[in-house]
C-alpha cells in the first residue's frame, strides 16, 4: 500500500540513484523523435552495451525547448557537469561515445552552447 | 605558456552594437604597449545574456564582470585591475549572479531570463519513470492536499496564487474551481483540455510528453478540491507520443497507488481516462470538447449554464488546460505566496511560448509574466536572422492579433496583450520581419478559421467566409476602398455575434492588422502593390542599378528569367518571371526590389 512515508522513501532513493554515475538524456519529444532522436537513442544504447560501459544511465526525456537544435543529447557527469550535444546523428553520436564516454574528452564542436553563440 | 589572466569581451550581437570589438582592439593595444601579452589573453566570446548591461568585460580567474565599459575606461581597468589587482568598483556589475561557477546548461546566462515552472521537468526527468517524477517532488502536492488541507483550503490556495487559465482566456483558475466545488452533486468531473490546435503552438504537447505525471497529479488535486472522482484527458489523436506516455503514466500511477481507490491510504478515490479528439480546432472550446467526449459532434453551445454547473453528462465539470494544470502541483508544494511573487501582480507565474517565424532560436521558452517582448525576441530568441527589421509579433494564433515593433517594450501579461488588440492565446508567438505581408498573414489565419468553423452559428460560418473572400480579392489586386469598409464592418459583426470563442476571436488578426498596418491594405487596394513582395499578383521584381553583378540571383532563379554577365547589372525578363522571390532573397546587396506592375511598364517601356 502506498503512503506518505513510502513516497518520501522513493523520492530519496531515486534522487540518489539519479546522481550516481553518468546520466545521458536524449530529448525525445515529438520534435526530437521527428529529427531522428530515436535512432540516436537506440545507437547509444547499443554502444553502451557493446563497449561494456559501466555506471551510465541512458534515459529518454521530454522536449528541452531547443527544438531547432534537435536531436539533443545531454550528458551529466557524476560531478553534475552537464554538456549538451546538439544536432546529433548516429555518426556524430559515435564520435561523442568515443571522445566523451570512453575517453572523457568533451567534444566542443557539437556543443549546443557553442552553436547558439 | 599558461596565461595569468584572461580578459573576455562579449562579442554578442547586442554588445557589438555598443562597439565591444573596438574595446577589444583597445585592450589588445594597451596590453601590447604595457608588454603584458605573455601574461594575458584577450578574446571575444558569445553573448553573456546580460545585454542590457553591455558592453560587458569579464576578467578571469577573478570572475569580475564590468558593465557599460567605454573606451575611456580601458586604461583604468588595465592599470588598476590587471596590473595592480585592484578591482574597479565603479564599473563592477551590480548583480553578482555570475560569481558562482557555472555548472550545467541551465545556469548559462542566456537561460537566466527564463524561469521554468510549467516545463520544470521537461528535459530533466524520464517521462516513463514515475520514480524520477517523485524524486522531483512529484505527488507531494497531492499528498499535502489530501492530508494537510480541506478541499476549501485547496481552492483558497489556488485562488491566492492568482493562477489564471493558460489556455487563452486567462480566467482565474481558483474561481473556476470554486464554482465547481459549490455545486451540490454526487457526481462531478475534471477534464484536462489537451486539444492543442493553434498552428505553431506545442507547449501542451511538450508537457504531456515530458512530464505526464504532473497533469495526473494536478487533476487528482482538482478532483479532491471540487469533489470529483473521475477525470478525463481530452487529447488530440495527432499526438501519438503524448498518448503513449500518458497511458504509460496512468498505468504506473495505478500500480503505485497514486490513482484509483484509496489514494495514499486517504480514502480518496480518483480515476483518469483518456479521450482522443480527432483534431477539430473548435473542440478546444470547453462546451464543444464536452460534447465530443459525450460522443456527439464537437459543437459549442451557449453559456450559461457554464460547465461548472452543467457540464459533462449534465454534471458539474471543471475544465482546465494542460499548462494550467502543470502549475498546480508546484503551487501546492511551494505555496501560493511563492507563486504569486513571480510575474506581475495581475498575472502571476510564468508563460510558455512557442517561438517561431523569423527568429534565430526557435523553440519553447518559459518566461515570468511581465517579461518584455524585446527580451523574448532579442535576448532569448536571438533576434531576427539576416539583419532584417522586425515588423510585427503575432501572438495567440488565429485568435490573436499582431503587435507592432513599436510596442516591443511592452511587458507581456494577459491584460497588456489584450490592450494591444492581441491576446495571450495558448502561447504561439510568430515573429514577422519586413518580408512578411500583413494582409497575407491575416488571410492565412482567417483561412484556418474558415476551415475550422464548426458551422453551427451563421456569423462565424458565413461571416468568416465572406471576410476571406474579400481578403483574397485584395491580395489578388481586385480590392476596392469599399471592400476595406465592408471588411471592417463584417469583422466587428462576427466578433460581436458569434456563439463561441472561435468566432468571437476569429476576426482579431484582421482587425489588428487593419488597425496597425492600414498602409499595407491601402497599398494593396489603391496602389495595387504588395510592399513586402508576397502577394504574387501584385508584385513585380525589378533589378536596380545597385546590382553588383554577383550572379547569385540568376543562379537561384528557378525559371532562368534573369540574365547578365558577371560584374554587370543583370536583367529580369518579366514574361518568364514566376514571382517566387528567390532572387530577392539571394541578393546580397538588396538590389532587387518589388514594384507595382504599372510602374514597371513605365520604367521599362
Amino acid at each position: 500500500m502506498m503512503n506518505y512515508q513510502k513516497l518520501v522513501q522513493i523520492k530519496k532513493e531515486t534522487k540518489d540513484k539519479m546522481k550516481q554515475g553518468t546520466r545521458i538524456q536524449v530529448g525525445m519529444g515529438t520534435c526530437g523523435i521527428a529529427a531522428g532522436a530515436r535512432e540516436v537513442f537506440e545507437f547509444l544504447n547499443d554502444e553502451i552495451k557493446r563497449n561494456n560501459l559501466k555506471d551510465i544511465h541512458l534515459t529518454e526525456v521530454g522536449c528541452m525547448g531547443e527544438c531547432a537544435f534537435e536531436p539533443l543529447v545531454e550528458i551529466i557527469g557524476p560531478d553534475g557537469d552537464s554538456m549538451i550535444y546538439c544536432r546529433m546523428t548516429v555518426d556524430r553520436a559515435q564520435e561523442v561515445v568515443d571522445a566523451h564516454l570512453i575517453n572523457g574528452i568533451k567534444l566542443e564542436k557539437y556543443s549546443l552552447y557553442r552553436l547558439k553563440k | 605558456m599558461l596565461e595569468r589572466m584572461q580578459i573576455v569581451i562579449c562579442g554578442g550581437e547586442s554588445c557589438q552594437n555598443y562597439k565591444s570589438l573596438e574595446l577589444k582592439d583597445a585592450i589588445e593595444n594597451m596590453i601590447e604597449e604595457k608588454k603584458l601579452s605573455d601574461d594575458i589573453i584577450v578574446h571575444a566570446t558569445g553573448c553573456f545574456g546580460l545585454c542590457e548591461k553591455g558592453p560587458i568585460i569579464a576578467i578571469y580567474p577573478d570572475e569580475v564582470f564590468y558593465e557599460h565599459v567605454k573606451l575611456k575606461d580601458i586604461q583604468e581597468i588595465i592599470e588598476s585591475h590587471v596590473i595592480n589587482q585592484i578591482v574597479v568598483e565603479r564599473l563592477k556589475i551590480q548583480d553578482p549572479i555570475t560569481q558562482k561557477r557555472l555548472k550545467g546548461f541551465r545556469q548559462f546566462d542566456i537561460f537566466r531570463k527564463q524561469k521554468r515552472i510549467t516545463l520544470r521537468n521537461c528535459g530533466v526527468i524520464s517521462p516513463l519513470k514515475i520514480e524520477e517524477y517523485i524524486a522531483h517532488d512529484g505527488y507531494f502536492g497531492l499528498s499535502k492536499a489530501l492530508f494537510d488541507m480541506t478541499p476549501i483550503e485547496v481552492v483558497e490556495e489556488i485562488k491566492t496564487s492568482g493562477l489564471r487559465g493558460r489556455g487563452g482566456g486567462g480566467f482565474p483558475t481558483g474561481l473556476k474551481w470554486e464554482f465547481a466545488q459549490k455545486q451540490k452533486s454526487d457526481v462531478k468531473y475534471v477534464i484536462c483540455n489537451a486539444d492543442e490546435g493553434d498552428p505553431g503552438a506545442f507547449m501542451d504537447r511538450a508537457v504531456l510528453e515530458g512530464d505526464p505525471h504532473s497533469i495526473l497529479e494536478a487533476m487528482a488535486i482538482c478532483g479532491y478540491a471540487i469533489g470529483a472522482k473521475q477525470g478525463y484527458i481530452y487529447v488530440r489523436a495527432e499526438y501519438p507520443v503524448a498518448i503513449e506516455r500518458l497511458n504509460h503514466a496512468i498505468k504506473q500511477a495505478y500500480e503505485f497507488g497514486l490513482l484509483g481507490k484509496n489514494i495514499l491510504n486517504s480514502s480518496f478515490d480518483f480515476d483518469i481516462e483518456l479521450r482522443l479528439g480527432s483534431g477539430a480546432f473548435v473542440c478546444g472550446e470547453e462546451t464543444a470538447l464536452i460534447a465530443s467526449i459525450e460522443g456527439n459532434r464537437g459543437m459549442p453551445r451557449l453559456k450559461p449554464p457554464f460547465p461548472a454547473v452543467s457540464g459533462l453528462w449534465g454534471k458539474p465539470t471543471n475544465v482546465n488546460n494542460v499548462e494550467t494544470f502543470a502549475n498546480v502541483p508546484v503551487i501546492m508544494v511551494k505555496g501560493a505566496s511563492w507563486f504569486n511573487k513571480i510575474g506581475t501582480k495581475d498575472s502571476p507565474g510564468t508563460k510558455v511560448f512557442a517561438l517561431g517565424g523569423k527568429i534565430k532560436n526557435t523553440g519553447l521558452i518559459e518566461v515570468p509574466m511581465g517579461t518584455t517582448l524585446r527580451e523574448v525576441v532579442y535576448d532569448i530568441g536571438g533576434g531576427i536572422p539576416n539583419r532584417k527589421k522586425l515588423k510585427a509579433i503575432q501572438t495567440g494564433g488565429p485568435s490573436g492579433g499582431c503587435i507592432t515593433a513599436d510596442s516591443i517594450d511592452t511587458p507581456i501579461d494577459f491584460d497588456t496583450l489584450k490592450k494591444l488588440g492581441s491576446m495571450m492565446g495558448s502561447g504561439g508567438m510568430i515573429i514577422m520581419d519586413e518580408d512578411n505581408c500583413m494582409v497575407d498573414a491575416a488571410r492565412f489565419y482567417l483561412d484556418f478559421t474558415v476551415d475550422e468553423s464548426c458551422g453551427k452559428c451563421t456569423p462565424c460560418r458565413e461571416g468568416t467566409k465572406r471576410m476571406l473572400d474579400i481578403l483574397n480579392r485584395i491580395c489578388e489586386g481586385g480590392g476596392t476602398m469599399e471592400d476595406l469598409d465592408k471588411l471592417e464592418a463584417l469583422a466587428h459583426m462576427v466578433q460581436e455575434t458569434s456563439l463561441c470563442g472561435l468566432g468571437q476571436t476569429a476576426p482579431n488578426p484582421v482587425i489588428s492588422t487593419l488597425k496597425h498596418f492600414k498602409d499595407e491594405y491601402l497599398a494593396h487596394v489603391v496602389d495595387k502593390t504588395c510592399p513586402a513582395g508576397v502577394c504574387r499578383e501584385l508584385t513585380n521584381f525589378y533589378i536596380t542599378d545597385q546590382c553588383v553583378g554577383c550572379t547569385k540571383c540568376a543562379v537561384n532563379c528557378p525559371v532562368g528569367a534573369i540574365t547578365g554577365w558577371p560584374n554587370t547589372i543583370h536583367k529580369l525578363d518579366l514574361n518568364l518571371c514566376i514571382r517566387c522571390g528567390a532572387c530577392k532573397q539571394a541578393c546580397p546587396v538588396g538590389a532587387i526590389v518589388t514594384k507595382k506592375p504599372i510602374e514597371e511598364v513605365l520604367n521599362h517601356g
